[in-house]
């Protein structure tokens, strides 16, 4: 029975390893969070380097390395699992393939699903910066020590219903926001840099729809909608009290150096079952584990639209 | 008029600042592990609410310590003109009710909702 089990869990792998890379979710994650592959055990992963935006300097007899801004970024790892019962009696009858393969696409889901909504709940609870301010708040400080805050306050007629000139409008006020939180240093940005690649994240189903025509809409009247598939539109159902009107903007940077969060993952490597069990009772514990660690990263790149 | 000393808590200090900002009517206290003192009516809510400052409600700050003043709206205290110690003056949110200031000095302790967490 043990290498029935081995065999299964190897066949399987595969097929919960293809969800979890693949699935939904997870396509989701990397527009707004990096995601660093740790290998290593370490129970802490320092992340200075990310925090590095270096700056021209005229020469001035030697080299001086620039450091991050933001100090150290640290993260710790943390264990997760998804464990479900395999029923042994499949494997006598000559089903527990089936089995497996139904409960390793189930796992592979879990998976891509939590691993985002470990880096979401960022934003959902708004969680302490490497500034010590929440993630959204009304007194960050840039690195020159002015202070910014990445909360757009605007005005609705009806603050939990708003509609699409109104968000439109905000998501205007937004951009503008995001344009002017995104300078670290003396530069010059681009308004397509920051209108391309755009989430929005929305909490309650009146919001969602202004938002979804705003997304959709090809004209409104005799004006065209500029903003007609320029951003994502994703829709949080379990919002955190309070937040149900509110709106967060993400500056998607998928390939950027400056994310809204960071996440440390240890992958899954596979499949198991818990042969410790495998005598005690029918049903075997039959699972996959990880290590994912999640920190608030530059609030610089979101801001939280917040209706009076 | 109470005094409260008023530090970072744990969360923050693991933070590469270890100080917390926050803004009071556009005027922006920075806590950190050194407490700061305040001395109010009561506290507004932009720090009595905020599950990352610990507060506790004194006699009085240690002698020599500069003391923040803040001050309700409309509601002047004549005291307040020839306090001894040197005040930065801030305004607080709204005029307070002199029944809500008394409940909530008698209530006055750590004023966190319990809701958010830091």
């Amino acid at each position: 029975m043990l290498s029935d089990l081995k065999s299964i869990a190897v066949k399987a792998t595969p097929i919960a390893l293809d969800i979890y890379d693949q699935t939904d979710p997870t396509t989701l994650l990397p527009f707004v969070a990096v995601v660093v592959r740790d290998p290593s055990l370490a129970e802490e992963v320092n992340l200075e380097w990310a925090a590095v935006f270096p700056e021209l300097r005229k020469w001035v007899g030697d080299r001086v390395a620039q450091q991050g801004f933001a100090g150290k970024l640290k993260i710790r790892p943390e264990l997760f699992e998804v464990t479900l019962d395999f029923d042994s009696i499949d494997i006598e009858r000559g089903t527990a393939l089936l089995q497996a393969t139904e409960k390793a696409t189930r796992i592979g889901r879990a998976f891509a699903v939590g691993k985002v909504l470990l880096a979401y709940r960022v934003l959902r609870e708004n969680q302490l910066t490497y500034d010590g301010q929440d993630f959204f708040d009304d007194a960050h400080q840039h690195p020159d020590g002015s202070l910014a805050s990445n909360l757009v306050s605007v005005v609705r007629a009806d603050s939990a219903a708003p509609d699409v000139i109104e968000v439109r409008e905000e998501l205007s006020a937004a951009v503008d926001r995001l344009m002017a939180n995104s300078i670290l240093r003396d530069e010059l940005v681009r308004s397509e840099e920051v209108r391309k690649g755009l989430v929005v994240f929305v909490r309650s189903q009146k919001v969602w729809s202004a938002y979804e025509k705003l997304r959709t809409e090809k004209s409104f009247g005799a004006d065209p909608n500029l903003w007609q598939g320029a951003f994502e539109l994703v829709r949080d159902f379990k919002p955190k009290a309070g937040t149900e009107n509110t709106v967060d903007i993400v500056l998607a940077t998928p390939n950027g150096p400056r994310p809204a969060i960071f996440v440390v993952s240890r992958e899954p490597q596979g499949l198991k079952f818990d042969q410790s069990k495998e005598f005690a009772s029918r049903y075997i514990p039959f699972g996959m584990d990880a290590m994912y660690g999640v920190t608030p990263a530059f609030w610089q790149t979101a801001v939280r639209v917040q209706p009076t | 008029m109470n005094v409260y000393k008023i530090r970072v808590t744990g969360a923050v200090l693991e933070t590469s600042n270890a100080t917390r900002r926050v803004n009071v009517d556009g005027q922006v206290l920075t806590f950190g592990t050194v407490p700061v003192y305040i001395r109010a009516a009561a506290l507004p809510p932009e720090i009595a609410d905020d599950p990352c400052l610990r507060i506790e409600e004194v006699q009085s700050a240690p002698p020599g310590v500069e003391v923040t003043k803040l001050k309700a709206e409309r509601v002047q205290d004549p005291e307040a003109d020839v306090a001894a110690e040197p005040v930065d003056k801030l305004k607080a949110e709204r005029v307070q009710e002199p029944e809500a200031i008394v409940a909530s000095a008698a209530s006055s302790a750590p004023a966190s909702s319990g809701k958010r967490r830091c």
